[in-house]
């Protein structure tokens, strides 16, 4: 059994999650960053328009890759080396292995989006690294997953927690949907599959399940409550593990997909929104009563705003799958706004919470400039807010105009008659870019702070692991 | 009781209802009454024994406590659904785990947790991809490959990629809201083994491009040379279109792309 004491200060080089911590931050900056230069090349198509680099179709890629794999993964990676051990009673084994292949991972995102951009794409969405790349990534993934599981393979602690189960089941979905998406030998109707349930199912289960289990426990550690409810945190992982995956082709709703399927997908979809709302209730009931002090504690702070966004992008996605929804908004910018919820909202908050939290108490260094962190946090949520509330307009508007154009023959929906409905909505694409840009700014001042919490952060005291006796009842030998 | 109750809440500086839920627990697994646990939780008289409930409560206890913290409790901080579970060390009774508290926790059982993850995961694969993929069903016409030429070919290697179908579909949906755009995907076999399907039209759709008219013509249809100038300089050839210019790819390039787009007809 191990045991979290303090010492005085940090001393030497930071250990494999708060080097993972540290990575994260720099991954969300970069990803942000080229996400909202995304969007202002979809409000001005002709910018850079001769850097192949900067294209739209390259840039998209490169900005998804940057957050769901380098700051996704590393922060699953992070969120392993961390929660684990303190969960399960059992120190990481292998902390270099676990450092050098954190860095092997890094590098390997970080030349694979490089080359994406230099390059182009290749294979299915979400998984456009060049084959080489492709499969050391899935080999440093299954790395993590492995070193993660040796963890609670070890553990001397019985109890249940759900923060366990959700890390756990990041860092396997990870590989598992990499190396799917990876595939190679299908075609047509196969590819499509292919890519529909990879780049759903990375978006919306494994980015997000790592720092929704961090978000748990940051919650609770940070705020000193008792969590509202385990059952319906559990019922909230359980959902989210089973309909997750199975809730990836509400993306292509009337497209060339059995009908079953569809059906499957609507019902997965509804699963999807209510597990969004188990932790949203369960971590607002946590902290009833007890708001203002949360305004002054920044990981609770920007983790209780991560979960309200979580919460609203991931039920408007389970909305998203009824088939009236599907019928107005299906293929349209709505699935855009969706996403970018998610990478440049959601998920750096709930990450950069979880840093907050775990990243002075691993270094020995108090949080750097809490009012930078409030201003990042208020931009995020804001300007990312924004943004995604601008292209859901976008995509309703342009898909309520196919609907209501076709029923009175008054547009083709094709060259001219397209541009006529794009026309409408493109100053809506305007504010979005702007709103992006807000957000991006707002990411890398939280990144800015995680960075300058290291260098310049006063000294605090710091949690070290050390190994303490069994405790009574503590069986360590597994209950399967 | 409620007295007993306050005074229990009070001592432990934790909710009624949470005290007196946790105190219901605490007496089933005990085999006691609620009364004597509150009365003991109070200070007025000993504890109940209790069996081994090595797991503090959900999540709100991770083992370790965090020395650190302003209040740092050495072994087993307040538990979560069970805030007034002060004494796990008051342990007499003989093991009994079936019996465990739901309010005081549930052992975890990793190895079948990592397996249930893995066979829902499993089964979402099987499902949204593996057998629709390959047993048929609404795809059992799927046996076609387009008629492209060698240029249109290499074009489809550059529009995929450029990553067109980041925002332009060759997906045609038996709804309202695709009227116009041509037969349903489901209904045609020709185009289908080879198709970039794509699952976001911030464009138009491009499955039947070929066969259109040219962009702001009503009849027609479009020709390899004009798509090339609308690529090139998109601009110029159609002023107010919001899309990005392919000037930096190469004549051969561009070439080739017009005429994948051209042939899809």
């Amino acid at each position: 059994m191990t045991q979290v004491t303090a010492r005085d200060n940090a001393t030497g080089a930071p250990g494999a999650a708060a080097a993972m911590m540290l990575i994260a931050c720099l991954f969300l900056a970069a990803g942000a960053a080229l996400l909202a230069l995304l969007m202002i090349k979809l409000a001005v198509p002709v910018l850079f328009d001769a850097a192949a680099p900067l294209s739209y179709g390259r840039l998209r890629p490169a900005a998804y890759n940057l957050l769901v794999y380098g700051a996704g993964g590393a922060l699953a990676q992070a969120a392993a080396y961390y929660l684990l051990p303190r969960l399960a009673g059992a120190p990481l084994r292998g902390e270099r292995a676990a450092l050098l292949n954190g860095g092997l991972y890094a590098g390997l995102v970080a030349v694979g989006s490089a080359l994406v951009m230099l390059r182009g794409p290749s294979g299915t969405e979400l998984s456009e690294f060049p084959p080489v790349i492709d499969w050391l990534l899935a080999a440093s993934m299954l790395t993590a997953a492995l070193l993660a599981t040796d963890i609670v393979r070890r553990r001397t602690e019985t109890g249940s927690y759900v923060t366990l189960s959700y890390v756990t089941a990041a860092v396997w979905w990870y590989p598992i949907l990499y190396v799917i998406g990876s595939l190679p030998g299908l075609v047509g109707i196969g590819t499509f599959l292919q890519a529909g349930l990879v780049s759903a199912g990375m978006l919306t289960v494994a980015f997000p399940a790592a720092v929704l289990g961090a978000a748990y426990f940051t919650v609770m550690r940070d705020s000193g409550r008792p969590l509202f409810s385990g059952g319906l945190a559990r019922a909230g992982f359980w959902t989210l593990a089973g309909a997750g995956l199975l809730a990836a082709p509400v993306r292509y709703m009337s497209g060339p997909a059995p009908a079953w399927m569809e059906a499957a997908a609507t019902t997965a979809a509804m699963g999807l929104g209510l597990s969004a709302l188990a932790v949203a209730v369960n971590l607002t009931m946590t902290l009833h009563g007890g708001w203002e002090e949360a305004k002054n504690r920044p990981a609770l702070m920007v983790t209780m705003a991560g979960v309200m966004s979580y919460a609203a992008v991931i039920g408007l996605t389970g909305l998203s799958g009824f088939r009236s929804t599907a019928a107005a908004v299906g293929l349209t910018a709505w699935w855009e706004g969706l996403d970018l919820g998610l990478a440049l909202v959601a998920v750096p908050l709930l990450g950069t919470g979880f840093i907050l939290y775990a990243f002075p108490r691993l270094t020995g260094r108090e949080v750097f400039a809490p009012r930078t962190v409030r201003m990042g946090m208020r931009l995020t949520l804001w300007g990312g807010g924004a943004a995604c509330g601008l292209l859901l307009i976008a995509g309703l508007v342009t898909g309520l105009s196919w609907n209501w154009a076709n029923a009175a023959g008054a547009l083709r929906n094709t060259g001219a008659g397209f541009g006529a409905v794009l026309d409408g909505v493109a100053p809506l694409y305007t504010l979005t870019a702007g709103a992006a840009a807000a957000a991006a700014v707002g990411v890398g001042l939280l990144a800015w702070s995680v960075l300058r919490t290291y260098v310049s952060g006063e000294a605090a005291p710091v949690e070290v692991l050390v190994p303490v006796g069994a405790p009574a009842g503590a069986t360590g030998d597994g209950d399967e | 009781m409620s007295d007993r109750l306050a005074a229990a809440a009070a001592a432990l500086g934790a909710p009624e209802e949470l005290v007196e839920r946790s105190a219901a627990a605490r007496a089933a697994a005990a085999g006691s009454t609620t009364e004597a646990v509150l009365a003991a939780w109070a200070g007025d008289a000993p504890l109940p024994a209790a069996p081994p409930t090595p797991a503090p409560a959900e999540e709100a206890s991770a083992p370790p406590a965090v020395a650190a913290e302003p209040a740092p409790a050495p072994a087993a901080p307040a538990p979560a659904d069970a805030a007034p579970a002060p004494a796990p060390a008051a342990v007499a009774a003989p093991p009994r785990r079936w019996a465990t508290p739901i309010l005081e926790g549930r052992p975890h059982r990793p190895l079948a947790v990592w397996l249930a993850i893995l066979g829902l995961t499993a089964v979402a694969v099987l499902a949204t991809m593996v057998i629709p993929a390959r047993t048929g069903g609404d795809f059992t016409h799927l046996v076609g490959d387009p008629v492209l030429g060698a240029q249109a070919t290499s074009g489809r290697e550059i529009y995929l990629r450029e990553g067109c179908w980041y925002c332009h579909t060759q997906l045609v949906r038996p709804v309202l809201a695709d009227v116009g755009l041509g037969p349903a995907t489901e209904t045609y076999t020709d185009s289908l083994r080879n198709a970039s399907f794509g699952i976001r039209r911030l464009g138009p759709d491009l499955s039947r491009v070929g066969g259109r008219p040219a962009y702001g013509a009503e009849e027609g249809t479009v020709t390899a040379a004009q798509i090339r100038d609308f690529l090139a300089r998109p601009a110029e050839a159609a002023p107010g279109a919001l899309h990005p210019s392919y000037v930096y790819l190469s004549d051969g390039e561009l070439d080739s792309l017009a005429a994948y787009l051209a042939e899809m007809k």
